[in-house]
């Protein structure tokens, strides 16, 4: 897939977290940012759980105290959601929206519903849990499930 | 008369259900770039006379769209800096973005400005082997992947906007031409405005026409029911 989805811009971007903020909420002093490639072997890995391939072959992770971070773009409707994910021992740990770019949908943000994937780990590419859906937000509760998941397979991707 | 009814009252119903299912139908995404729809709505392509040039590499931009060696980046890079190459991948800059390409086209990672040790890129270049950005007070940082930076101090070969050449320019065209998504002329159509600011009227009229008609279907049959009561 060339030029594949690089992180747009819409005028109706809510900020509800920074990337800095979060890592700092998590790790207190984040640690140095590390980059996995993504090679044809992830990417078919990813595109199991994920759909499509991941839009870029280069993903910036932080590690720090047997946990890994991940900011991930997913496309909601018409424009990428940033979540963040915390895995630890292959099981999601913390989940955030950071960006909810769409117009529509973005009650995915509240605790309620994020608290549902904490503990959640992956067994034959699904979440071992159902995540309830929110009504006129469908598109956006599957692309935070996507992303959960691809959140656990590229922990597993890390050496 | 009536087959024209009968086809507007098709095409509102077709295009009503298409509309409601334009996501799960992809409609949303589906752009339609067709030369005489886009004239239609008075738009038209401006394709830039300048862009910025890498090796053998160029980027041309507008503000919708931004094309490198001929294929569109699917976000576009408002406002572009300039392009850079270094150890075998294309670094494409605007202010707060640098967006990372292989050999290939094939996006490798978008840099934030908080992947980067300046608050705003002013100035992107080529040093040796590495790519170069800068501040407006000149603090220079290189780097190999975009991953690790360090400050710079050699000479750097800094990008700047050149005359397109004409190939180049026929290249981006395509991509450079307006295009609206399939939902949008869709809900037009239905509403009426693509044929221009009285397009709506004349639908409310054609829909206050089909009322006329049920209502007086509805009247002649209540007037039948009530005269054969009567008898």
């Amino acid at each position: 897939m060339l030029f594949a989805a690089c992180s747009a811009s819409s005028f109706a971007d809510t900020v509800y977290q920074t990337r800095e903020d979060f890592l700092r909420e998590e790790f207190g002093t984040p640690p140095p940012a590390r980059a996995i490639w993504l090679d044809n072997a992830a990417q078919d890995k990813l595109k199991a759980v994920l759909g499509h391939p991941y839009g870029q072959a280069r993903l910036r992770y932080w590690r720090a105290d047997g946990k890994t971070a991940w900011i991930l773009d997913e496309i909601g409707k018409e424009y990428p959601i940033t979540a963040a994910f915390v895995v630890k021992n292959a099981a999601i740990e913390r989940v955030r929206v950071l960006v909810y770019r769409e117009t529509r949908g973005m009650e995915i943000h509240y605790p309620s519903f994020l608290q549902q994937f904490v503990g959640s780990s992956l067994r034959d590419d699904r979440l071992n849990r159902s995540i309830d859906g929110i009504s006129g937000a469908t598109l956006s509760v599957h692309s935070m499930e996507r992303m959960a998941r691809a959140a656990l397979v590229l922990d597993s991707l890390t050496p | 008369m009536g087959a024209v009814a009968g086809l507007f009252v098709l095409w509102l119903a077709a295009s009503g259900i298409a509309l409601n299912h334009s996501t799960d139908w992809g409609l949303d995404h589906k752009e339609i770039g067709a030369p005489w729809l886009i004239r239609l709505y008075g738009l038209h392509a401006v394709i830039p006379e300048s862009g910025f040039r890498a090796a053998s590499h160029w980027m041309i931009g507008t503000d919708a769209r931004t094309v490198i060696d001929g294929r569109p980046l699917s976000a576009a890079l408002p406002m572009p800096l300039g392009l850079a190459v270094a150890n075998d991948l294309l670094f494409a800059a605007n202010a707060s973005r640098i967006i990372v390409l292989d050999a290939q086209g094939r996006l490798v990672d978008t840099l934030q400005t908080s992947d980067l040790p300046l608050s705003t890129i002013h100035r992107i270049g080529q040093g040796d082997g590495v790519v170069v950005i800068a501040d407006s007070q000149d603090h220079r940082f290189a780097s190999r992947d975009g991953l690790d930076w360090a400050p710079y101090g050699n000479k750097v070969s800094w990008a700047t906007s050149q005359p397109l050449p004409a190939d180049i320019r026929a290249r981006a065209a395509p991509y450079l031409r307006p295009q609206l998504p399939l939902e949008r002329i869709l809900l037009d159509a239905h509403s009426g405005r693509i044929i221009g600011p009285y397009g709506p009227f004349l639908v409310d009229a054609v829909g206050a026409v089909f009322m006329l008609i049920a209502l007086s279907g509805l009247w002649i049959y209540l007037r039948h029911r009530l005269r054969s009561k009567q008898h």
